[in-house]
């Protein structure tokens, strides 16, 4: 197909999907995760059976002798052996077999290793980009976030099938500074190219990707009529109409609920509800919660209560009134939230944790519902709950909302989604740099991963359990990717892959701050006489003080 | 150019050849004719030669470690005693790989037939090297095992001497060639000396 070969089979290697080819590799081509191929007949068809190389171990180790004194070199001393340098080259490569690629199948396994002596190849950029994706860049439903890692920069383009990733779910996982926000920011973009257009939230816990708003000035992301919207929700413009809360959300966000409480709190939540429906203000509630189960007419509201009632109303009001939040009336309407070719930021800081919660919580529901009123023909045009669209929803720090161990208010809806949001279109993308703090049934139905450097082993331990597409040799490559190296894996690929993240078009709003660049800039001219200026005392101040001797006297 | 007689043999293919002196033959060997890893062809009875390599030199020398006081001086033996200066002599081993036949075609390892006593072994021509190894138009080694299994230290430097020469016979399978030569140096000069 392409050039000369690489290398030459030598036999089986330790599984039946593996094989062992002899190398001298004088360029260093055959890097681990490097993809090559073997030439196979296959139904009378001669295909190129791809390969992905696991392991190197060089064959020919100088002996240890020879590396005794670290000035010299052991091929200075294969030298005075009139040993030829070039010669000593010679390695091991196990690939474990892909197999040849099939429109409709995809990677098919010949289930038949290399004859021994067989020629190896270095796959070829063309046929790579050919066949490790589905997605074209440009193309309509491609996210193109890199290029393929083991090839220069840009040789193989890498694009995530948008298809995939929409339908069963994504996550982005990675330690503190690997990059996971930027290759967020990465995929958002291609999301909001002319070509895909989606209907985008994202749930931005650190005020982080306001930066995206760029887009909207930028000629990438227009095409004709055509511009992406960007609209970024600042923490007081977010609303939550205390009706669309659930009876879980009102015992999670009201503090230290006893038992009697819960009881009294489940008895109001459906008394309300039968009383005024859907719709229902906090009055109204605190005033189903006095009026007891008996139904006893409140006419004094400072009336002495039962002390449970009163404490729950004392808890009710503490929560439902002092925050900015929740209201009797409005909730941001989904309409404003989702819209395809727009790209909502919703930003959730200076939000305590429990409210970005229940927040996110009842987000996820109303859509989730509106949904699925939407396919199933309930809601109607100018309903409230009408969204006849599929939309997709990045949430950051997702451990935070699906935590590991606990059943939050978030992790119920969240699951609930996961598994049958494929059917309504709702789709999540969970960004994570705690994947041992995030619920592993959470973390297993997202069929998509990007997993970038991971170091922590408990954090490396839950990707290996929940993700399995990912083979046990990229795993092994987690501690050892740099900055804005990902491996991808799923349904949103053909195999997993290592990729090296494109340059954003946007600003990127996750940079760590420079704190001795700041601590020097404190003393810098300019500053230090703003300071001076700032303490001096005003003009003949001195002069008509009173000095020491006035006071004494 | 004929560069000795076969006069002993450890095995079936291992021989030892004592290389013609002076009045011996026509034209004396030069030392080159008979050099470590020299390819030469010994006379069989049929017509045909057994193909060997030399890969190993002694000198027979019955004067060594007489140190007695000599009756004549060594100038005077040449005339009164000729036949014990010819008691010195060079033998070479020489380590049968194969065989041509009359019609030059090669036979490649252990021959059947063994060389008698007094079989003249000589230097083979560059073209007889080049038909003992041409086989359907491209090189073959396939008396390489006899080689590797020599039970020598010399065994090594034989084989890369070999390979030296055939490679510049035979360019086109160099890199073949260069494959074994590679294998062999690391072998012998690297390993053993770690």
């Amino acid at each position: 197909m392409s050039e000369l070969p690489i290398g030459t089979t030598k036999g089986p290697g330790e599984t039946p999907q593996d094989y062992t080819f002899v190398t001298p590799d004088p360029e260093q081509r055959c890097k681990y995760g490097e993809f090559v191929y073997y030439d196979a007949a296959i139904d009378g068809q001669q295909r190129a059976i791809l390969g992905r190389i696991t392991q190197r171990l060089p064959l020919r180790l100088y002996p240890d002798t020879f590396m005794s004194d670290p000035a010299v070199p052991p091929q200075a001393v294969a030298d005075l052996l009139a040993y030829p340098r070039d010669d000593s080259e010679l390695y091991q490569i196990t690939a474990t077999i892909l197999g040849y690629y099939d429109e409709g199948l995809g990677f098919v396994n010949p289930r038949v290793p290399p004859r021994p002596g067989a020629p190896i190849y270095i796959a070829p950029d063309a046929l790579l980009g050919e066949v490790l994706c589905r997605a074209t860049p440009g193309q309509r439903g491609a996210v193109h976030i890199g290029s393929l890692l083991s090839r220069p920069t840009d040789a193989v383009p890498i694009a995530l099938d948008a298809t995939g990733f929409t339908s069963t779910h994504l996550a982005i996982i990675a330690s503190t500074g690997a990059g996971k926000s930027y290759l967020a920011g990465v995929i958002l973009e291609e999301l909001m190219q002319p070509h895909n257009r989606a209907a985008v939230l994202i749930i931005d816990p650190h005020a982080e990707y306001d930066t995206l708003s760029e887009m909207q000035n930028n000629p990438a992301f227009a095409d004709g009529e055509y511009r992406a919207v960007v609209r970024v929700i600042r923490p007081q413009d977010i609303q939550v109409r205390v009706s669309s809360l659930d009876l879980g959300d009102l015992r999670y966000l009201l503090p230290n609920l006893s038992d009697k409480m819960h009881h009294e709190l489940g008895q109001a939540y459906n008394r309300v509800r039968r009383k005024y429906g859907e719709r229902w203000t906090r009055g109204q509630f605190r005033t189903t919660l006095l009026e007891g189960e008996a139904g006893r007419p409140v006419t004094d509201p400072n009336e002495e209560v039962d002390a449970t009632i009163g404490a729950l109303v004392w808890r009710f009001n503490s929560v439902m009134e002092h925050s900015a939040i929740f209201n009797d009336h409005t909730n941001i309407p989904l309409s404003d939230l989702f819209c395809p070719g727009q790209c909502t930021v919703l930003q959730l800081n200076e939000i305590p944790d429990r409210e970005q919660q229940v927040v996110v919580a009842t987000l996820m529901r109303r859509l989730f519902e509106a949904r699925k009123d939407t396919e199933r023909g309930r809601a109607k045009d100018d309903d409230e709950n009408y969204l006849p669209y599929p939309a997709f929803v990045l949430i950051e720090e997702a451990h935070n909302f699906a935590p590991a161990n606990a059943e939050i208010i978030t992790t119920q809806v969240l699951k609930q989604i996961l598994s049958e949001g494929r059917k309504f279109g709702v789709s999540i993308g969970l960004i994570s740099q705690r994947p041992g703090k995030l619920d592993s049934d959470v973390l297993s139905q997202c069929m998509t991963q990007c997993i970038m450097r991971i170091v922590n082993p408990v954090d490396q331990a839950r990707v290996a359990e929940s993700v399995e597409s990912v083979g046990r040799d990229l795993l092994l490559e987690l501690p050892a990717l740099s900055k804005g190296q990902v491996i991808v894996a799923g349904a949103s690929v053909n195999t997993p892959l290592m990729v090296r993240v494109r340059q954003r078009l946007t600003p990127h709003g996750a940079e760590n701050p420079d704190a001795p660049a700041e601590w020097a800039a404190w003393f810098d001219d300019a500053r230090t006489r703003a300071r001076q200026r700032g303490r001096a005392l005003p003009p003949g101040f001195i002069e008509t003080a009173p000095g020491r001797d006035d006071l004494l006297r | 150019m004929f560069i000795g007689k076969i006069v002993s043999a450890s095995s079936h293919i291992d021989y030892v050849c004592q290389v013609f002196a002076k009045g011996e033959a026509e034209v004396v060997p030069e030392p080159s004719d008979y050099g470590f890893g020299q390819f030469v062809a010994i006379e069989a009875a049929d017509g045909s030669s057994l193909v060997g390599l030399v890969h190993n030199t002694s000198l027979l020398n019955p004067e060594f470690g007489n140190l007695g006081p000599r009756l004549s001086p060594h100038e005077d033996l040449a005339v009164f005693a000729p036949d014990y200066l010819s008691e010195q002599a060079t033998l070479v081993a020489i380590l049968v790989v194969g065989l041509l036949d009359a019609h030059l075609q090669a036979r490649q390892g252990v021959p059947s037939i063994a060389a008698h006593p007094d079989a003249r072994a000589r230097a083979l021509a560059r073209a007889e090297i080049d038909a003992f190894h041409r086989a359907h138009g491209h090189l073959q080694m396939a008396y390489l095992p006899l080689l590797t299994g020599l039970q020598s230290a010399l065994a090594p430097s034989l084989l890369e001497q070999t390979f030296a020469l055939l490679s510049t016979l035979f360019p086109a399978d160099s890199a073949r060639i260069n494959v074994l030569r590679a294998n062999v140096a690391w072998r012998a000069r690297i390993l053993p000396t770690g």
